[in-house]
């Protein structure tokens, strides 16, 4: 997810409260919307992200920058991993910032690789393999946890299925 | 709740805006102008779209015509938005073999509705949408043959389009043949910087690779920047009218034609070949475009905008969850975008991989 879980939460009940009860004319779907609001406040201080995917994230994210670390070993130049990436926090907000440090420092080394990737080194261009393998990696694990979007059902407005 | 996301809702809901207009109305037409049956349309993410009904009295008599207001709120996608690039062209296109809706007045100034707007011509028609559910197709064939044959036509009319000698030329700015690309690709990367909540390893590669390999345009045309299914009418078989300009830009032709055949707005005909935005196939695309435009296409141009697009599309995905997550608006569909990031860096990937 790209949001924060507080936004997203907060937005849900806002967008409830503001842009569909408004436009309920009946009380039962009113009181069910007002009940998913009084849930989510209910939720907010009680839930956090998955730790099982995110923990999985975590270490094919060590696993490439330790790889990275021995391939470009002789450039001391290169962006350096930070201390930090060896904690493992236990909540999935604490985790989720792990994560996207880690990413950081992949798109750091990915940019530095760009600005010497002409050269004629075996270690350079056996880094971009490895990150192009785990980019795809990564991807796959991701897509698993995307349902199908409804687009089109939010761009019509209504909840049929696509028709041709 | 955010104080000026409440304050952007008051002053966009239907009864102010149609207060507003019947002023500004009544004001232009010189006599007083009526203004009913305001809507806002659901589709759209960034400009807010209304339909309203306006009627006067002429010195022909009296007059009732359906309109189109489109208003750039300041705290939407896009902002701050400009009015003036788009009308600019939507006007100088008239005529020119490009279905446009006839822009009646527009504005860069906020004392109106808070915020850059236009009213244009309401045009009829329904948009088709490239979301098709499995094992259905978008067109029948007689439909679909003609329907392609137009889009092709309008495409390749709007990047014939001389607008040297227009009053598009002003917003020209320093695009040439050898920097269109690389304006682009800088353009999107900025905003990607302004808008990113975190990094995605497999976009910096794909900019790496972008910024690396900038192809020469064989000319600088006017760009739609979002020309694909979902972005024109449909009104008795025939396009009614291109819409959705706000992306609109110099560049080059490519770029159009790499953005309508990205896989996102594509699909299957019952033959099971792949049908660019559901109407051709990637071959009679380019077929017909170097006929009707006299402009051969380069296929690897073509592939450069593929990549460049989903680029682009993925920093639309990451302006949208930014654009919620700062509070300015709090409309659902936003974060719901940004849900689908995975999907976009996915197409990111396939298509880096088929140039790189």
């Amino acid at each position: 997810m790209n949001n924060s879980l507080d936004r997203l939460l907060e937005g849900i009940a806002t967008a409830l409260r503001r842009d569909v009860i408004p436009r309920l004319d009946d009380e039962y779907a009113t009181g069910q919307a007002l009940a998913v609001i009084d849930l989510i406040n209910n939720m907010k201080p009680r839930v956090d992200w998955a730790v099982p995917p995110l923990l999985a994230r975590a270490t094919s994210q060590r696993a490439l920058i330790v790889e990275l670390e021995n391939l470009l070993a002789n450039y001391p130049e290169r962006p350096k991993a930070g201390d930090d990436f060896d904690a493992t926090p236990v909540d999935g907000s604490g985790l989720q910032e792990l994560c996207e440090r880690m990413d950081s420092f992949i798109g750091a080394t990915i940019r530095w690789i760009g600005m010497h990737a002409s050269e004629p080194c075996a270690a350079i261009q056996t880094a971009q393999t490895t990150i192009s393998r785990y980019v795809r990696a990564e991807l796959r694990r991701d897509m698993a946890l995307t349902p199908r979007p409804l687009f089109a059902e939010i761009a019509r407005g209504n909840d049929t299925p696509a028709a041709s | 709740m955010n104080a000026v996301h409440e304050k952007t809702q008051d002053v966009f809901g239907e009864a102010t805006v149609g207060e507003r207009l019947a002023a500004f109305l009544t004001a232009q037409n010189g006599s007083p102008t009526r203004v009913d049956a305001v809507k806002r349309f659901t589709a759209g993410f960034s400009w807010m779209t209304y339909g309203f009904e306006a009627a006067w009295t002429s010195e022909a008599g009296p007059r009732r015509q359906k309109l189109v207001l489109r208003i750039g709120p300041p705290t939407g996608l896009f902002a701050p938005y400009r009015a003036a690039p788009e009308c600019t062209v939507l006007r100088a296109l008239q005529g020119h073999g490009v279905p446009v809706p006839h822009v009646y007045f527009f504005s860069d100034d906020s004392a109106v509705f808070g915020a850059p707007f236009f009213i244009c011509a309401h045009v009829e028609g329904t948009a088709p949408l490239p979301w098709v559910a499995p094992g259905q197709v978008a067109f029948e064939p007689a439909l679909r043959a003609r329907l392609a044959e137009q889009f092709v036509a309008s495409l390749a009319a709007l990047h014939r389009f001389d607008w040297r000698d227009s009053p598009v030329a002003a917003l020209a700015g320093a695009v040439t043949p050898d920097n269109a690309a690389a304006e682009q690709v800088t353009l999107w990367e900025k905003a990607l910087r302004r808008w990113q909540l975190r990094e995605y390893p497999v976009v910096e590669q794909a900019l790496a690779w972008l910024l690396t390999h900038c192809p020469p345009a064989p000319h600088v045309a006017i760009i739609h920047g979002d020309y694909r299914i979902g972005n024109f009418l449909v009104d008795k078989g025939e396009i009614s009218a291109v819409l959705d300009w706000e992306l609109v830009h110099m560049g080059d032709p490519h770029e159009d034609l790499g953005f309508m055949c990205l896989r996102a707005f594509g699909g299957k005909a019952p033959d099971g070949s792949y049908l660019v935005c559901h109407l051709l196939t990637r071959d009679a695309l380019y077929e017909r475009y170097t006929a009707l435009s006299g402009m051969p296409v380069r296929p690897a141009s073509v592939g450069f905008y593929e990549l460049f697009n989903v680029f682009k599309l993925l920093v639309i995905h990451v302006g949208a969850s930014r654009c919620f997550e700062d509070g300015g608006f709090s409309d659902l569909r936003m974060p719901a975008m940004g849900a689908q990031i995975p999907r976009v860096l996915l197409q990111i990937e396939k298509a880096l991989e088929a140039v790189a």
